[in-house]
């Protein structure tokens, strides 16, 4: 009996999951019809010719995103690309050019793949096992290009590059006390070197044959540190630089046995502060000194559902939402973005939108200065990018904080305020203390501190002497020595709720908790016995009431949450049954509403009710948002963004915690799915076919216009922009509408009702004559 | 004693223990120096349906957290995968691969199996090196209902209403009634007919409805005269 209700309910499953999918899908024929994708490739960090027998119009390039593609050196086309893997484990650590293929070191230094230049292809691979990972491994090209010698941390080896075999591998000498960074050779020899922190310089000569160490030479040289940076020149020479007394050292080995000092100033003219230093080859003796510059990615969506995409700093983009081009770029000197939970933000602002003209519509940026760590505004218009103000705007404090009014000024600019290091509030732009003198008295701020595991809540208030400040109202310790603070998510400031409740089968409604000051907090730890542990914290950040909280055991970020008017969809990974799954929450106040007219956090209504439910999900989640659309009527969709490069749009309806287990009259009668543990990925589903994007770290949406359409943006390595429409096009024509018969149709039947009038009066006017 | 001892150690871990020593060992990853291990297999050939499709095949460990390049004849190799339990997956954009679940033993020793989420205890062992088995070409799209005359002529409702249309329409041209002989045969045909005692349906409907038309009347007048 139970088995067949079981299959029954599969079988119901099945029917309505087809039913959604069949709603979902694209059409073929709306490939690119208002979707583009970029597909990227980051920073290059190694880049040759290639100079294989076939071609020489490519350009082979290893970047800082961890790839390795082929470039078109006429268009710069993309001609064929590889991902390595995101974490230490995929970063390039060389590249060369050895016949028709291109040869790459990854791994840590103990993996050596060689590519056909041509078509991409792995032609063979190599691993040293007895090899261990290595942070920065050395490498270098031999006898002809036809060896390719590595160096690691522990051990040296040679790989011949016809095959891959592993000629021999050697354990470098005295590898715990000795710490070897450079090598060189000549033509027979291999030599290593390595420092003694504060003691010398060790020069140990292998054979490039067999791999044994032949000798040891000692290099006396008290300055040298763990730290510091040298670099050999093709020439064999040794440079390095001391810091503190901004020397360069160099040394010509083997037949050198004593190292050349030569003051920075002499070389380098003024210098004023020196951070970071690394080498570049100018010729084959000499060197040049070169500050890398900073990556990073923001985005926005104005209003009137143009994307502006952000990104990069010190770069800005915009860019064109409909085709994917670059209108626009700036840079914002001496920008710096700040640290948030471990990642670096650049929070965007929209102080107006494009809904008040004549007003130009204002974004804003903000970051921090490179040397004095003041906040730093760049005001500009999302149009033109142009700066809005003569110059960017300097701030004289240290930003601790940042948020955005709700209300706006006489301008229509919704101000920012600023908290700085000493609880002080300044506002953006200045003329606005008025919008903000209003808004001290019912506007509260919150911090969460990742370090203290502390979330404090603010109020604000206006003092003769300070002027605007905050005082701490109420904390909430989160974080014990054994977990941390991951995540902070609240609710989107635009988001419209439509329904208040949601009907249920018998008729009888069950009103949602709509807490506009509910924030989700996720911690991370390990318990006593080492087991890893979710707990997910909902905090009121007004009266610092904990509403919520929920643990669990043996499960492991990272945590993507999506929150959104009553409920809480998260995503995390098993450890015990070695599993993501996905959890849905929602809150509800019961079968009355204790305040019909508004929510107040100060008097709030009774705990909610919650309800929740987790579901297996057979995939990787990288990044999680749901659809937003301007009058909340729409259904919500939950887009993720998988490991394997699809972005897949799910109806919420899946991930809702009342699916019953055993489905009554009731739950049909309120459209519920029955329950099934695992929410599959139907390729129907994946919004981006088989554009497959890459490495994605958060996915953007925007109400458009149109209350149907939800605008998606997904960015990270690739970019790719779609809208989608929820519940289906409801308020727009479907775009395979048939124009051409409907227009037929009607003036068929215009010019047959003329035709008949005419008719009709003639047999009128033949009666009247009889 | 001892020996007799790990014999059996060893047993319990081959029937269901070994996934807590995987789980030990994956735990502890940052603590021990775990053997790493290379994992092989092969993806089925797909050059009957495109030319670069080695390019654009890769495999996945866990989502990416490590992954295997494919050559020309199809086979690959994850290296450095330190003892846990993985989910290999061959991705292509455009088809579908069976995934596998890998488990590495904190030896080395290497256990391909079906993946099965919602009962991960139960094993289902596969060879090793991996075999990928294709599903087939993914299909993204869902097909545009294109308008055919015959899909509506087809249409039971269209069927419904236009063979009554042939049969009161047509049949009684077919048969010639102005014949006199067919005349007569028709006939002959409905007196030989039994005679049913049927009730008149029109006197039936006027002595149901008559009483209720007559008050509704009646009321009318009522309504006038007031």
């Amino acid at each position: 009996m139970a088995a067949s209700t079981c299959i029954l309910n599969f079988v119901k499953c099945l029917i309505i999951l087809f039913f959604v999918n069949v709603s979902l899908a694209l059409y073929a024929d709306q490939v690119g019809k208002f979707d583009w994708n970029q597909k990227l490739i980051g920073k290059v960090k190694y880049a040759l010719f290639d100079h294989s027998t076939h071609s020489s119009k490519r350009i082979v390039v290893a970047t800082e995103e961890n790839v390795i593609a082929a470039l078109n050196s006429k268009t710069g086309a993309i001609l064929w690309r590889h991902v390595f893997e995101k974490t230490s484990v995929g970063i390039v650590h060389a590249l060369y050019n050895v016949g028709n293929d291109v040869v790459t070191l990854t791994g840590g230094g103990n993996i050596i793949r060689s590519w056909n230049s041509a078509t991409g292809v792995l032609h063979w691979e190599s691993v040293a096992s007895k090899s261990t990972a290595t942070d920065n491994p050395q490498s270098l090209l031999m006898l002809e290009k036809k060896t390719l010698v590595v160096l690691t941390s522990d051990t040296v080896f040679a790989v011949g590059l016809a095959t891959g075999k592993i000629k021999w591998t050697a354990e470098v000498p005295n590898k715990d006390t000795v710490v070897y960074k450079h090598f060189y050779t000549d033509l027979d020899n291999l030599y290593l070197i390595g420092t003694v922190e504060g003691s010398h310089v060790t020069i140990a000569t292998i054979s490039l044959e067999t791999g044994k160490v032949k000798l040891q030479t000692q290099v006396p040289a008290s300055w040298v540190l763990l730290s510091t940076t040298c670099k050999m020149l093709q020439s064999g020479r040794l440079i390095c630089f001391e810091p503190r007394m901004k020397y360069l050292y160099s040394l010509q080995p083997p037949s050198g046995d004593q190292f050349v000092p030569t003051a920075l100033s002499d070389v380098m003219g003024q210098l004023m502060v020196i951070k970071d230093v690394s080498f570049t080859d100018l010729h084959a003796d000499s060197v040049g000194v070169q500050v890398a510059p900073d990556h990073h990615i923001v985005i926005t969506v104005d209003a009137s559902g143009q994307a502006k995409l952000v990104k990069d700093l010190p770069q800005v983009f915009g860019i064109d939402n409909l085709s994917g081009e670059v209108i626009w770029q700036k840079l914002i000197p001496g920008i710096v973005p700040f640290q948030q939970l471990g990642k670096e933000t650049l929070p965007l602002f929209v102080l107006r939108t494009t809904a008040h003209f004549p007003h130009p519509p204002e974004y804003a940026v903000l970051g921090k200065h490179k040397a004095t760590g003041n906040g730093l505004l760049d005001v500009f218009n999302p149009i033109t990018g142009r700066c809005m103000t003569r110059e960017v705007i300097q701030l004289n404090y240290r930003v601790q904080h940042v948020s955005q009014l709700a209300q706006h000024d006489a301008d229509f600019v919704r101000p920012v305020i600023f908290v700085d290091t000493n609880k002080l509030i300044h506002v953006y732009p200045e003329t606005a203390t008025d919008v903000l003198m209003e808004a001290v008295a019912h506007n509260y701020l919150f911090s969460a501190d990742a370090d203290t595991g502390v979330v404090t809540g603010y109020r604000m208030s206006l003092t003769a002497e300070k002027g605007f400040t905050s005082e701490p109202v109420w904390s909430v310790i989160l974080s014990k020595d054994t977990q941390r603070i991951t995540n902070v998510v609240a609710k989107r400031q635009n988001e419209h709720v439509h329904s208040q409740g949601r009907v249920l089968g018998d008729r009888s409604v069950l009103y949602k908790y709509l807490n506009p000051n509910l924030v989700v907090f996720t911690t991370e730890g390990q318990d006593d016995q080492e087991k890893s542990y979710v707990t997910l914290y909902l905090i009121d950040v007004i009266s610092g009431q904990v509403v919520f909280s929920a643990n669990h055991q043996r499960a492991k970020g990272p945590v993507n949450i999506v929150h959104s008017e009553n409920w809480v969809v998260y995503t995390y990974w098993n450890q015990r049954l070695r599993r993501h799954e996905v959890a849905a929450l929602e809150m509800y106040e019961g079968r009355t509403q204790s305040n019909t007219t508004a929510f107040s956090s100060l008097a709030p209504p009774p705990t909610p009710i919650v309800e929740r439910q987790a579901y297996i999900l057979p995939y990787t989640v990288v990044a999680m948002t749901t659809t937003i659309t301007e009058k909340g009527i729409t259904n919500r969709h939950i887009l993720l963004a998988l490991a394997d490069g699809g972005i897949l749009d799910l109806p919420k309806a899946l991930l809702d915690p009342r699916r019953p287990n055993t489905p009554t009259a009731e739950h049909r009668e309120e459209g519920l799915i029955p329950y099934m543990p695992e929410i599959g990925a139907p390729k129907e589903m994946i919004i981006n076919y088989n554009r497959s994007v890459f490495n994605i770290d958060a996915i953007y949406s925007a109400p458009a216009g149109l209350e149907s359409t939800t605008l998606i943006f997904a960015y990270g390595l690739d970019l790719f922009c779609t809208r989608v429409w929820p519940s289906k096009m409801f308020d727009v024509l479907k775009d395979d509408f048939d124009y051409w018969l409907i227009s037929v149709v009607l003036t068929a039947l215009i010019l047959s009702s003329i035709i008949l009038q005419k008719m009709a009066a003639r047999k009128q006017l033949h009666a009247a004559w009889k | 004693m001892d020996e007799v001892e790990s014999r059996y150690l060893n047993i319990v871990i081959f029937k269901d223990g070994e996934l807590k020593l995987l789980q030990f060992s994956y735990e502890n990853e940052d603590y021990i120096s775990p053997i790493k291990t290379t994992v092989e297999g092969k993806v089925p050939s797909l050059k009957e349906y495109t030319d670069d499709w080695a390019l654009n095949t890769i495999i996945h460990v866990d989502g990416g957290q490590y992954i295997g390049f494919v050559r020309n004849d199809g086979s690959f190799a994850v290296h450095n995968v330190p003892p846990g339990s993985y989910v290999f997956q061959a991705v292509n954009p455009d088809f579908d691969f069976e995934p596998v679940r890998v488990d590495v033993n904190s030896k080395g020793k290497i256990r391909v199996r079906k993946v099965n989420y919602i009962q991960s205890s139960q094993v289902e062992v596969v060879p090793h090196p991996i075999k990928f088995r294709l599903r087939g070409p993914i299909n993204y799209f869902q097909k545009r209902e294109t308008w055919r005359i015959t899909d509506m002529l087809l249409s039971p409702m269209v069927l419904m209403m236009v063979l009554p249309l042939v049969v009161i329409g047509v049949l009684p041209k077919l048969i010639n009634t102005q014949d006199p002989e067919t005349q007569k045969e028709l006939q002959n045909q409905m007196s030989n007919m039994p005679k049913y005692d049927m009730p008149d349906l029109s006197e039936m409907f006027t002595s149901l409805l008559g009483g209720s038309t007559k008050s509704t009347v009646k009321s009318k007048g009522k309504r006038r005269k007031d």
